[in-house]
């Protein structure tokens, strides 16, 4: 009889739940973090929960991981995020071998083998300027959404400008005095989204990027950061229909395997 | 003839009027998008104070970050040069300058008549300047002035990320919710900062007599705790975010071009 398990992946900014059926995704969820993890975590699981139409006592085994992993009050228990996405990226792409994980307050380059068991890793979790909230707080100056980054920084019709591509703080300030000296908003756009795609070359470098590469997380819905890594890393980059779910992916196929012990 | 010494820093713009031999009048306006708009403000303010109409000024000379980007400006000369001869002009055995701002901070050791010997900065993280605290207490809803007074209430410090000024931006919320008192949090940065200061002052060589200027010199925690840290007293002039402007029209008036270093800046 095939069990039904869950996956919660607790992040810094955003929050996931996903309810697999031995190896099919039934439902999943997307939400922001709200202060109180264990509340989050609760959230989340109810929005995926409901979308299947199931409650909490269908599922038979809950695994979570991310940020926050530690307080999923009603996991069995806690995988490592680093494990849970290479898990999840090998599950939507089975020829993959390296990752990149970006999310709101942390970017990690992931290496694994064959059954998607990581082999080495890297991550920047010190500075905000690699990582997704540099793109919410260029939104916020440039006066657009978060969606909208991507998009306008491949319209820009002007070369973008050189920026510092370090401290999210200063950059505010630099994008003011851009704008102010008439640089077109696209072009500063498209400035920060190429500074951001070398920092996360950069880290992708220091273990090399495979042919079978994935970018996971919300960064993968950024097709500026998307287009610039593709220049940069000569290679296509495979991107699930949601990548921000991949680590809870990972988590509900850790939680399959573990229930049938 | 008066001449006008502006700092155009990242935030700030800090403009002071000098007749004579002295600073007659002076003016912090904050810069936003538009700086020309800034500078209008300014210079209308320094006018206004001193009595004076624009055909008395003789010149404008321009320092700091955004130095170039002043059109009214007749000459710019670099920070790191004013900041050393404002500050031995203030206090003639001064022979090292920390100068702390928004968005930087710079350390120069200086010889006797103020020029700069050596010097180090640090104007490419947040967590190490003014930015940082105006973000914290920014989300705790304390203004700018109390910050220094708060974070002196309490003798705890409280357990904040303080490598990333804005991942500390969203625990704050959450250390909030849990109890952590806020005197305890801004305690937290303000060390943080202060210890970062020192460090770089260290690198440079700490002197006997060190002068701390720029706009967190008004911090009073800041100054307790960085006095702490460098093991000796600072002298902290009366009106520390304005000793640039006013080195820069020193420097005009000993009509020096940027002077020669004595060694590689240590960065």
């Amino acid at each position: 009889m095939a069990k039904l398990t869950a996956g919660v992946d607790i992040g810094s900014t955003t929050a996931q739940a996903v309810i697999m059926n031995d190896s099919q995704i039934v439902a999943y969820s997307n939400i922001r973090c709200s202060y109180d993890s264990a509340e989050t975590a609760r959230k989340c699981m109810n929005e995926a929960l409901a979308q299947a139409g199931l409650s909490l006592p269908d599922i038979g085994y809950v695994v979570g991981t991310g940020y926050g992993r530690f307080i999923v009050p009603f996991a069995q228990k806690n995988i490592s995020e680093i494990s849970c996405h290479a898990r999840g990226a090998h599950h939507f792409f089975p020829e993959v071998r390296s990752i990149l994980d970006m999310g709101g307050q942390d970017c990690k380059f992931i290496r694994c083998d064959g059954v998607g068991k990581v082999t080495e890793f890297v991550m920047n979790e010190k500075c905000a300027a690699g990582c997704g909230r540099s793109m919410e707080v260029l939104a916020d100056v440039m006066g657009v959404s978060l969606a909208d980054i991507g998009p306008l920084a491949l319209q820009a019709e002007h070369s973008p400008p050189e920026v510092s591509g370090k401290c999210v703080v200063f950059a505010r300030t630099e994008a003011l005095g851009l704008l102010r000296r008439h640089v077109p908003r696209n072009a500063v756009i498209a400035g920060y989204v190429a500074a951001l795609s070398k920092r996360i070359a950069n880290l992708a470098g220091r273990l090399g990027v495979s042919e079978q590469f994935v970018i996971s997380g919300g960064i993968g819905k950024n097709v500026g950061v998307v287009e610039n890594l593709r220049r940069l890393l000569h290679t296509e980059p495979h991107i699930a229909h949601e990548p921000q779910i991949v680590g809870a992916v990972g988590a509900a196929l850790f939680a399959q395997a573990l229930s049938k012990k | 003839m008066a001449d006008i010494g502006v700092d155009v820093g990242s935030r700030y713009m800090k403009a002071v009027l000098v007749n004579v031999g002295a600073v007659t009048a002076s003016s912090v306006v904050e810069i936003g998008a538009d700086l020309e708009e800034a500078w209008q403000k300014a210079h209308a303010s320094l006018l206004e104070k001193a009595g004076i109409s624009g055909s008395d000024i003789g010149s404008v000379v321009s320092t700091g970050a955004g130095k170039d980007g002043l059109y009214a400006t007749n000459h710019s000369v670099p920070e790191i040069i004013c900041a050393g001869l404002g500050s031995v002009a203030l206090k003639p055995g001064a022979r090292l300058t920390i100068d702390l701002g928004a968005e930087h901070c710079r350390v120069i050791r200086c010889d006797a008549h103020g020029n700069p010997v050596q010097f180090a900065y640090n104007d490419k993280c947040a967590a190490g300047v003014g930015a940082f605290l105006d973000i914290i207490a920014k989300a705790l809803g304390i203004s700018q002035e109390d910050v220094g007074k708060i974070a002196l209430r309490s003798e705890k410090t409280a357990a904040v990320n303080t490598t990333c000024a804005v991942f500390a931006e969203s625990e704050v919320i959450s250390l909030v919710h849990r109890g952590v008192p806020k005197e305890e949090i801004l305690r937290a940065v303000v060390m943080a900062i202060a210890s970062r200061t020192a460090a770089l002052a260290k690198r440079i060589g700490l002197q006997e007599q060190t002068c701390l200027i720029g706009g967190m010199a008004r911090n009073e925690a800041l100054v307790k705790f960085l006095e702490q840290e460098l093991g000796r007293s600072l002298y902290v002039p009366e009106n520390p975010e304005l000793v640039t402007a006013m080195g820069a029209v020193l420097c005009l008036r000993q009509r020096i071009g940027p002077a020669q270093l004595a060694s590689e800046p240590a960065n």
